[in-house]
């Protein structure tokens, strides 16, 4: 596990959901989703090397994608809540490493959907709008290997 | 009419900088790729006037279509904006020397997006 300072990741965070997703979130320690979730994962290279998991719940992801794309909930389809949890994931590993190692240098895969049992369990950082559970949750895995 | 070529393997980034496109107010038509190879090929067809790409992508990555695009003689004069969440020490120079016209880094709203094409648009026009 890398161990990025909470604050950083939760200025991160804070960022890219203002600016793109139009919504605030409060950085709530470690813990797990309650509700069905969705997630993503980005794998990366450079100056350290690991796997960033995101994920976030049902709701959150149909409210985020709705504001992202300018469009009333109703109108969103399943590809689009995908297609946007991959772009969170995306940008939240860029931001977050970049935080945490300016002077550093990476390469990142595609996005990925992460898949049971990686949606489940305790997460490094959870996020949570006022007065509700957490909605959002990321963790850094460290890889040393290829296949790790 | 401004011809603008938008590549991104997510469906939605290209909607959102579709729309921020649509903010600027000039006559634009938008063609959308989902990777740098896909790119490439209608880069040839329709000439555009100005590249937007995202830099991970399956198939052909955008660093690659930067390089791509700069030494194809038809399309050596087209401008690319890389827009990209990797915000690696150095990469923006990387990408300026391959060719890129410029290098925005995610997350970006709609405004910014639409200050920096305009700013690209100018040294196309």
């Amino acid at each position: 596990m890398l161990t990025i300072p909470a604050e950083v990741i939760s200025s991160a965070i804070g960022q890219i959901l203002e600016t793109m997703y139009f919504s605030e979130m409060e950085f709530r320690g470690s813990g797990v989703l309650a509700e069905s979730v969705i997630g993503a994962a980005v794998v990366f290279h450079g100056t350290c090397a690991g796997e960033m998991r995101l994920a976030v719940t049902d709701r959150f992801a149909l409210r985020i994608t709705a504001d992202f794309l300018g469009c009333d909930m109703a109108e969103i389809t399943r590809p689009q809540i995908i297609s946007t949890v991959r772009e969170l994931a995306n940008v939240a590993c860029g931001a977050a490493l970049n935080a945490w190692m300016p002077a550093a240098t990476f390469r990142f895969t595609v996005p990925a959907d992460l898949v049971a049992p990686h949606l489940s369990g305790t997460f490094r950082y959870v996020f949570a709008e006022s007065e509700r559970l957490p909605e959002l949750a990321m963790e850094f895995l460290e890889k040393t290997a290829p296949g790790d | 009419m401004i011809r603008v070529l938008l590549v991104d393997d997510s469906p939605v980034m290209r909607l959102y900088v579709s729309r921020a496109l649509k903010m600027i107010g000039l006559e634009i038509t938008v063609y959308e790729a989902e990777n740098g190879r896909d790119a490439i090929g209608q880069a040839l067809r329709i000439q555009p006037d100005i590249i937007i790409t995202d830099l991970n992508m399956p198939e052909m990555s955008g660093e690659e279509l930067v390089r791509r695009v700069h030494a194809n003689r038809q399309l050596r004069g087209t401008r690319v904006l890389v827009l990209s969440a990797d915000r690696s020490a150095g990469r923006s120079d990387e990408l300026m020397e391959a060719g890129a016209t410029a290098y925005l880094t995610k997350p970006v709203t709609p405004e910014t997006l639409k200050d920096q094409l305009l700013l690209v648009l100018e040294k196309a026009c």
